[in-house]
């Protein structure tokens, strides 16, 4: 075997493809010649080092791949419900949310100005909001009002709620959230200033922004939310623990939506 | 590989959990060719998801008539070629080109070793080998690493990249020539095997 033989063999040899019968003279080769022997140690070599350049790859990979499928999963899952319902995503959140809040807000924006882009939705309740607009004007004193409210209320959302979850399969913000075990308290007016004041207090966690409502979660008690609504320029009309809280601005120039979710 | 099997089968139900232990068997070789493709580690993570992601979504459609690894491997290598597609300046510009006849013309290599910064770095073996690795074209380079770094046989090879098996070979015989020419280029290189290695030179 010459050294040009060789080099063919060679070539195999690394290619794991040298055949078993030629395997003896490849070596009998190999142990004449130094030069041949050279490159075959030095291409030996360089080959293992090249194998030793396998990284492991960045821990968080399969977590982050299955993330992205559950994500897009989620999304498709999404788009068929809302072709079937035929609805914007964003309209139906809107309704919903305005849906859950209309019976604790209503007595308090009979405005005029208040929620003229949401008219809609609130021409349904357009009686109950007529009879009740005399009460909003004093709601501190109306205790008793609150209560019936609460009840209503309650039993409004969780039938809402049972309703739009047989219907909505994606998990909501706007409407999931809302623990019916636990206490959230619904409330009323904000302006711009006041409502960027509370998204930057770490105490407030903003769970969603849709035209002019505000959709708060809370960790704090009632007491130190009094305090802390207060700083912020609420007028607290009313609270009580465990039961549905009113806010009120000073002066507000514009009519929406805050609720704070205990 | 029985365990394979039923985690493809389990994959294929969209069990996530069976999903990712079969990620946990390909992660390395896909993040790897990904890595030594791209020669970025940001774009290499990028792109392992989205070929996991890509084996999520058509593992359906894995027949058993091939080798799960070439299906796996097949979805790797043409997530790489996209994503050269869509980002041209990741391009590798080859060192070498060949023409038509497959001659080879070394074009010059710019001075990158010249700061002292660089030569200290580069007198790491692996560096210098990633780099002569970094400066073969896409076609050789590719076989080399899926070869050398993946461990895959010539056959499969063949398979998952649609060539033939004696291309397979020409191209990674040439490759490995062509690293081999890089290190001994570099005298630096002497140091990290023994002189005896040596004897054969740089030459054919």
């Amino acid at each position: 075997m010459n050294c040009k033989e060789f080099k063919k063999l060679l070539n195999d040899y690394f290619d794991g493809s040298l055949e078993k019968s030629k395997s003896e003279d490849f070596n009998k080769h190999m142990n004449e010649c130094a030069t041949c022997k050279a490159e075959f140690d030095f291409m030996k070599e360089m080959l293992a080092a090249t194998a030793e350049l396998n990284a492991q790859p960045p821990s968080n990979l399969r977590e982050l791949v299955l993330a992205q499928i559950s994500k897009e999963e989620k999304k498709t899952n999404n788009v068929l419900s809302f072709k079937r319902l035929s609805i914007p995503f964003s309209t139906v959140a809107a309704v919903l949310v305005l849906f859950f809040v209309s019976y604790n807000l209503l007595p308090m924006f009979s405005s005029k100005k208040s929620l003229a882009t949401n008219q809609a939705v609130y021409n349904d309740n357009a009686d109950r909001r007529d009879e009740k607009a005399e009460t909003a004007t004093a709601p501190a004193n109306d205790t008793t009002g609150n209560a019936v409210q609460q009840d209503a209320y309650t039993a409004e959302v969780a039938k809402s709620a049972s309703l739009y979850k047989k219907r909505l399969p994606f998990n909501s913000d706007v409407i999931f959230k809302l623990d019916l075990s636990t206490t959230y308290k619904f409330e009323a007016v904000i302006d711009g200033t006041n409502i960027s004041a509370l998204k930057g207090d770490t105490n407030f966690v903003l769970l969603s922004e849709i035209s002019n409502s505000y959709c708060f979660k809370t960790k704090l008690s009632a007491d130190e939310l009094k305090t802390e609504l207060a700083q912020f320029g609420f007028k607290i009309l009313n609270y009580s623990e465990n039961s549905v809280d009113f806010y009120g601005l000073k002066n507000s120039s514009e009519y929406g939506i805050l609720s704070i979710i205990k | 590989m029985e365990n394979e099997a039923s985690l493809i089968a389990l994959s294929k139900k969209g069990d996530k959990t069976a999903f990712s232990s079969l990620m946990s068997l390909y992660e390395k070789r896909v993040y790897n060719y990904a890595l030594r493709m791209t020669k970025n580690p940001d774009d290499a993570l990028d792109i392992s998801q989205e070929i996991f992601i890509k084996l999520y979504n058509s593992i359906k459609n894995f027949r058993e008539e091939s080798a799960f690894s070439t299906f796996v491997f097949r979805i790797m290598v043409n997530s790489c070629n996209d994503f050269f597609k869509k980002n041209k300046k990741h391009q590798t510009i080859p060192l070498y080109y060949e023409d038509e006849n497959e001659e080879e013309i070394s074009l010059s290599i710019s001075d990158e070793t010249a700061s002292p910064e660089k030569q200290f770095e580069q007198t790491e073996l692996k560096e210098l080998l990633t780099n002569a690795i970094n400066m073969l074209s896409d076609d050789f380079r590719e076989v080399f690493i899926l070869k050398h770094m993946g461990g895959q046989s010539l056959e499969e090879i063949s398979d998952i990249l649609g060539l033939e098996v004696g291309t397979v070979k020409s191209r990674l015989s040439r490759a490995r020539e062509k690293i081999r020419c890089t290190l001994l280029k570099d005298g630096n290189f002497s140091s990290y095997f023994s002189s005896k290695h040596m004897k054969g030179g740089g030459q054919k």
